[in-house]
């Protein structure tokens, strides 16, 4: 049963991998970012193409993925970091349509709707990941990075121009703070560990299509952020824990087979909603959407 | 923190009260059984109940742990790993779109355990594994059949492509254009449309236009097929219509489409509907669940699954290995409610598809 919960902590770890990123820019800087789940494609498919496509190694791939969705994180960030609040939000959903349609169509590149099947197990001098639990250990590493960088990241100087941001953008300006070039930066940082993630995601899977990483996928990532708390590294990583856990033990209730479905989603709805009207600012937040008006 | 021990807690302890050790064989069965199209999943759970019922397994104590897939990627292998790690089960029935079986498809590969979709038709498929095995038809002679008939049975050579934008609309044009473009005809036009289109009016006219002699109409689950035949008869587009099954045996698509659904053809997977024993079990089916089958041919290539794991379990016993061995061996020219079929190397059916037309409300095999 041990491999059971691997996979469940491998998904867990690598969504809380996104959900940790998304709160650089949407917890500490307050960006309603709703683009994170077009970065996390990006990564996706920028590692899966290159490593089927040109022969890269894993390692390179992943790297690639992250910098290039850090690329693109940069550039939503120039026309959108004077946008702030609800017209950052449709700014950055914009972004997210455009690269769906992107993986759809460039049938060339991407296959479109049939997808990208077959991809490699990451390798390290000759070993393979391809085991449950040595992709468990790859994972978690991954994560221990991700959290360690976020952690130094929002506890630093540079972290702290970016709460002043989110509290209030024309303060830190008089205080001669540069905040779009701020803003830019904690987008692209933020972008660049979902397409780590993506990258993770996609050697895993080993199947990946524009499916994947549409709307709903973008709403689970905001409820692990929202419930976990905002500006909290240690909310969002449980609250991602928390989601793709949750539904587990409802499989164990023994619904007969036509309630299945829909009973554990309303099951799953209800347990959510309790955690959310106990701890309107999420288990661990500091900070309120929509609260305090920027 | 303390909600998180809790969960683990409950987890950890409604696994061990799992694992008890028993002679019970259960079957995995994983498929889609929410959101919009969770009936299409529930005919396959009701199929398979019936069918435990109606095959004789004397001696075996079978039962079924269900599992909803959600047709998705994170879903499909933690369908596929709690039921073969929680429930030991060797074989799962399941996969009811591409994302979940592909996804599970590397775990069972690894942990041999057999995974037979009744209905995934995906290119993908093909070379998901040798433990994936799929009993439903494949995409690639949705796109091939057509092409031939249209060449060699119609001689029609200049073919307009309308299709939804999704992997098996995709996969049936591909294989289509690759089959008909070999055998000399020539596309005329390949127009590709939303999931959720509903004005075809521009498309009618620019293939009207391009003066095809047929139109391959691909939709996905068939409403957007049925908006297309009732436009394209507003405009007068007298061309003749072969499409998917979706279009022809969804009620909603045949209500839009009205009586423009007359004289259009389709390609319907091919099941054997003079078996009376197949009749037989769709009588039964409708007694027990009020009415018949959602889709046919899942309920009868659920149905073969079923029975040839049964078969497989009596003779080698419950081990996916041993299974795997014993279906490749002895799945050949079988014949079941699928019509007679063989498994080939990769653990795939060759079923193929009929062509029928629509007269009067009722649906006409074309020889």
């Amino acid at each position: 049963m041990f491999p059971y919960f691997e996979n469940l902590v491998i998904l867990g770890g690598i969504f809380s991998i996104l959900s940790v990123s998304l709160n650089l820019s949407m917890g500490y800087t307050g960006l309603f970012n709703l683009g994170h789940a077009a970065f996390f494609a990006i990564g996706a498919y920028v590692s899966a193409l290159l490593v089927l496509g040109l022969g890269l190694p894993f390692w390179a791939a992943i790297l690639a993925a992250g910098l290039f969705a850090a690329f693109m994180g940069y550039l939503v960030s120039v026309p959108a970091r004077r946008l702030r609040g609800d017209y950052l939000a449709l700014g950055t959903l914009g972004f997210a349509f455009i690269v769906e349609a992107v993986l759809k169509n460039w049938t060339d590149l991407t296959r479109g709707p049939l997808g990208i099947p077959g991809i490699s197990k990451p390798e390290l001098f000759g070993y393979t990941f391809s085991g449950l639990e040595s992709y468990l250990l790859l994972t978690l590493a991954f994560l221990a990075v991700t959290i360690f960088v976020i952690h130094r990241t929002v506890n630093s100087p540079f972290g702290r121009v970016l709460k002043s941001v989110r509290e209030d953008e024309t303060a830190a300006q008089a205080l001669g703070k540069n905040t779009l070039r701020y803003k830019s930066l904690a987008l692209a940082i933020s972008a660049f560990f979902a397409g780590i993630a993506g990258s993770l995601y996609a050697h895993y899977i080993t199947f990946i299509d524009p499916t994947s990483f549409s709307f709903p996928v973008l709403i689970l990532l905001l409820s692990m952020v929202i419930i976990g708390g905002s500006a909290s590294i240690k909310g969002s990583v449980i609250g991602a824990f928390l989601l793709i856990l949750l539904p587990e033990p409802l499989r164990f209730i023994g619904l007969p087979s036509n309630l299945i479905g829909a009973g554990r989603q309303m099951i799953y709805a209800v347990l959510l909603l309790a955690i959310l009207l106990r701890k309107p600012q999420g288990l661990f937040g500091e900070y309120v959407f929509g609260k305090k008006s920027t | 923190m303390k909600a998180a021990i809790l969960l683990a807690l409950i987890i950890v302890v409604s696994g061990c009260v799992q694992q008890q050790p028993s002679k019970e064989i259960k079957i995995g069965i994983s498929t889609l059984l929410s959101g919009d199209y969770a009936a299409l999943g529930q005919n396959i759970v009701n199929t398979a109940e019936l069918a435990l019922d109606e095959i004789p397994h004397e001696g075996l104590n079978i039962s079924f742990v269900v599992e909803d897939s959600k047709c998705g990627r994170g879903e499909g292998i933690k369908a596929a790993t709690k039921l073969a790690e929680i429930d030991r089960v060797q074989v799962i029935i399941g996969g009811t779109c591409s994302d979940d079986t592909m996804s599970a498809a590397p775990y069972v590969n690894e942990k041999k355990v057999i995974y037979i979709t009744p209905v995934t038709g995906g290119r993908n498929i093909d070379n998901a594994g040798e433990y994936v095995f799929r009993t439903g038809n494949s995409d690639i002679l949705a796109g091939r059949q057509p092409a031939e008939d249209f060449i060699k049975k119609f001689n029609f050579t200049k073919a307009a492509l309308a299709t939804e934008q999704r992997e098996y609309t995709i996969d049936i044009r591909d294989n289509f254009r690759e089959r008909f473009e070999e055998l000399g005809g020539e596309t005329v036009i390949d127009e590709v449309f939303e999931p959720n289109a509903n004005d075809f009016r521009t498309l009618i006219l620019k293939i009207k236009e391009s003066k095809p002699d047929a139109i391959l109409l691909s939709s996905q689950i068939g409403t957007t097929g049925g908006y297309f035949i009732k436009q394209a008869s507003e405009l007068d587009l007298d061309v003749p219509i072969f499409t998917t099954f979706t279009t022809v045996t969804n009620e909603n698509a045949r209500q839009i489409a009205g009586e423009a659904m007359d004289g259009i053809y389709f390609y319907d997977p091919d099941y054997d509907v003079k078996n009376p024993e197949l009749t037989a079990f769709f009588e039964k089916y409708k007694k027990r669940y009020g009415k018949g089958p959602f889709i046919p041919f899942h309920s009868a290539a659920t149905y073969d699954s079923i029975r040839m794991s049964i078969e497989a379990i009596k003779n080698v016993g419950y081990d996916g290995e041993k299974i795997h061995d014993w279906l490749l061996q002895n799945v050949k020219n079988r014949s079941g409610f699928m019509g007679t079929f063989s498994f080939d190397k990769q653990g795939n059916t060759n079923n193929g598809f009929a062509l029928k037309v629509v007269k009067n409300g009722t649906f006409l095999r074309v020889e």
